[in-house]
């Protein structure tokens, strides 16, 4: 097998924290070249890291963070890195991805991953200073919220120019909906933040100097150059996505009936367009905050310059924060949800979870199913923001009511029985993101099968959300194709972003040629002889090991569901009025989803000769188990 | 008969609101429609929404009507009814 001449370092770092210990591996050529970098390599060592069973919140589970080829090259928009490991809120595959500047950063210190196993004794947090790495301690830093962390750090290291990520008093309370935050960016989602606090690590602190070596610069710029051309050529990035960052996506989805609101009873009918939408919202906007080397920058820095909530400032809110802590909870008064937004981020709290889970309090005690001595006497009622503000400090430090919610939805509904599951909105444990896939139904088995639970960005159904027509236009509510679709966007959000590692929103800029372009940056980079199809043969490998994952921890056919809301109650209003996916909808995107991935439609696990074609074989045995207890055989 | 034709961002600027209705004839397309809001709106919207060497909408443009993707109807040539709803929607992305 080739040698890795660039693009990648081939070199792990493994940290123990338990034993305080540290040393640096070889990264097999074979193993990137078949799961690329970032989401697909970090898999990879969870799955060789951590077998069935393993307590998220122990010492014996891992924390991944793995950067791609292309991060910290002169690629655009690939400063971007995996945070992977099993998820104290899903007990699947978590994968979060973050990006701003820390990931660069981290490459630029000679690693493509870093393993960090074990528990410290106390806290401390991991300073990377090009390849050597201190253990320090953390214990003044333990309780401070995450800007502060990050100065203190960076102050105490007498380096500004350090890249920080770290958990806020959320992660350390090991809240399972907690994130990891560098800059003002976060791997929000599947609670790899309380992953971090469990072991007592606060931050991983990062000042590298080298830079990443590429071994054909004339090729990889001459097809840089081809990537830039498509990207301008991208009516989606420019001008709307530039402009006014992925609050824009507030104006389509409403307008196509698809903003979710009121925790998912009220889409279509509280819509409050004008109050949150990219164009009211750029009224707040001080400037933008492009990741490193991200020419589209949609990035937007808001404040508010009056009222309550003068002055505190948010990189975002995000399209996905708008929905969860606006729409979803009957807010439409945005600098509340800027501090919202800031408030979670400070306190380390996934700010989707955070809201939905928020939203789904809010309804119980509107129904009557939680009483005011419950929750604390505060007045939960959708619309009041104060309301949810303390909600977001109860939850980051458990204190009284916020304890039950700062698990998730899926868990506090289990605490309060009375029915109330049928109000947690999530999939398999991860709390639903904006988009009322009642109406836009690729997105929704996306959401469905995603090996993360419903998460929006590991297989984006760009052409129902956005109309891209490629590879080809399809109806949003149609049924039929969905599965195929679905299998599509997913293989191609792993191959061609999770992975090496680029930005998500390149997605119809790279709908045709990406493969292509992947294919060749990756080889001019590095030296190996990838082609397209090698390309799109490691994102399928890529999804099946993670189903393999998830299936060892029980999963199966069985989880791929969504809440009976969506199922059962359609849409109330506006442009998707009347839309729901119904149990034999669901059914039949499932079977035909299963078809298209070669996995068996009973169990909806791998079939043998899937996992030998794509190069599984060792994972078969697993698999073989997993099946044989699901049909009520031996299976011990 | 009446159409009610749905628009967001630049769009719904040129059009002078989100929502508007126009007026078309009896058994009128939506290509018909499209038409006829070009004819009302002049050339900015022509320039946003038609491609000046075919004189065909740009593929990125997408057309609904009552919620539904013209391409699960018969495209451009999609039948109105009175009361039918348009949504007309620019490219972007984000999310
Ligand atoms: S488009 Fe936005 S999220 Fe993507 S790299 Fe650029 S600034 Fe970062």
């Amino acid at each position: 097998m080739a040698t890795l001449k660039g693009g990648y370092w081939g070199k792990i770092l493994r940290v123990n924290l338990t034993e305080k210990k540290w040393n640096v591996e070889d990264l097999d050529p074979a193993i990137v070249a078949a799961y690329i970098g970032g989401a697909g390599l970090g898999i990879k060592l969870l799955y060789d890291a951590v077998g069935p069973g393993v307590d998220p919140l122990s010492p014996e589970n891992v924390l991944v963070i793995t950067t791609g080829p292309m991060t910290g090259t002169d690629a655009p928009c690939a400063s971007r890195m995996a945070v992977v490991s099993r998820s104290p809120l899903t007990g699947g595959v978590a994968m979060a991805l973050s990006a701003g500047y820390f990931p660069a950063e981290l490459k630029f210190a000679g690693y493509d991953a870093v393993i960090i196993e074990g528990k410290a004794e106390s806290p401390v947090y991991l300073y990377i200073k090009d390849g050597d790495v201190q253990f320090r301690n953390a214990e003044r830093l333990w309780g401070m919220m995450t800007t502060d962390t990050q100065l203190f750090i960076k102050e105490e290291l007498g380096d500004h120019n350090v890249r920080v990520s770290c958990i806020g008093p959320a992660g350390e309370k090991l809240s399972r909906i907690a994130c990891i935050i560098n800059e003002r960016r976060a791997a929000g989602r599947k609670g790899v933040g309380a992953v971090m606090g469990s072991k007592n690590l606060k931050a991983i602190a990062v000042r590298a100097t080298k830079d990443v070596p590429v071994q054909d610069p004339q090729s990889f710029s001459q097809i840089l150059k081809d990537l830039h051309k498509l990207m301008r050529d991208d009516p989606a990035l420019y001008p709307a996505l530039s402009k006014m960052g992925t609050s824009v996506a507030v104006e389509v989805t409403s307008a196509m009936g698809i903003w979710s609101a009121k925790n998912w009873m009220e889409t279509g009918v509280f819509s409050p367009v004008d109050k949150l939408g990219g164009q009211a919202m750029d009224a707040y906007t001080i400037r933008r905050n492009p990741c490193y080397r991200c020419p589209v920058a949609c990035s937007q820095v808001r404040t508010a310059k009056d009222g309550a909530y003068a002055s505190v400032l948010a990189e975002g809110p995000e399209f996905e924060t708008i929905y969860s802590l606006g729409s979803n909870v009957g807010v439409d008064y945005a600098p509340a949800v800027i501090a919202a937004d800031r408030l979670c981020d400070e306190y380390g709290l996934d700010s989707i979870s955070t809201g939905v889970t928020i939203g789904m309090a809010i309804e119980l005690y509107e129904r009557g199913i939680l009483g005011k001595e419950e929750v604390d006497g505060l007045e939960l009622r959708f619309g009041n923001y104060e309301s949810v503000l303390e909600l977001i400090r109860k939850m980051a430090i458990r204190e009284g009511f916020g304890d039950v919610l700062a698990d998730g939805s899926r868990l506090a509904a289990q605490r309060f029985g009375r029915g109330a599951d049928r109000y947690a909105m999530h999939i398999k444990g991860l709390e639903l993101p904006a988009y009322d896939i009642r109406g836009a139904k690729a997105h929704g088995l996306n959401y469905i099968t995603s090996y993360t639970g419903a998460d929006h960005n590991r297989g984006y159904a760009f052409q129902e959300i956005f109309g891209v027509p490629l590879p080809e236009p399809v109806d949003r509510l149609e049924i039929k194709g969905k599965g195929k679709l679905t299998k599509w966007n997913q293989d191609f959000a792993v191959s061609c972003f999770d992975s090496p590692t680029f930005c998500n929103f390149l997605n119809s800029a790279l709908a045709i040629e990406g493969p292509r372009i992947i294919a060749g940056l990756i080889n001019a980079a590095s030296g190996l002889s990838l082609t397209a199809e090698d390309i799109w043969q490691a994102g399928e490998r890529i999804m099946n090991l993670a189903r393999v994952f998830n299936a060892r921890e029980g999963f199966s056919r069985a989880d791929d569901t969504l809440p009976a809301r969506l199922m059962e109650e359609p849409i109330k209003a506006g442009n998707s009025a009347g839309q729901l996916i119904s149990r034999e909808d669901l059914d039949k995107m499932l079977d035909e989803y299963y078809e298209a991935r070669g996995w068996d439609k009973e169990t909806g696990l791998p079939t043998k000769e899937k996992l030998v074609e794509l190069g599984l074989e060792d994972t078969v045995e697993a698999v073989e188990k997993a099946r044989a207890s699901l049909k009520g055989g031996s299976g011990s | 008969m009446k159409i009610k034709v749905e628009a967001i961002l630049d769009l719904a600027q040129l059009l002078g609101g989100r929502m508007v209705e126009v007026e078309v004839p009896e058994g009128s397309t939506l290509r018909a429609l499209v038409g006829s809001l070009i004819d009302g709106y002049g050339e900015p919207l022509r320039n946003k929404l038609i491609r000046p060497d075919t004189g065909e909408p740009y593929r990125y443009i997408r057309f609904m009507v009552n919620g539904r993707d013209i391409i699960g109807l018969q495209g451009l040539d999609t039948p109105l009814v009175e009361g039918d709803t348009v949504l007309i929607l620019p490219p972007a992305a984000g999310g």
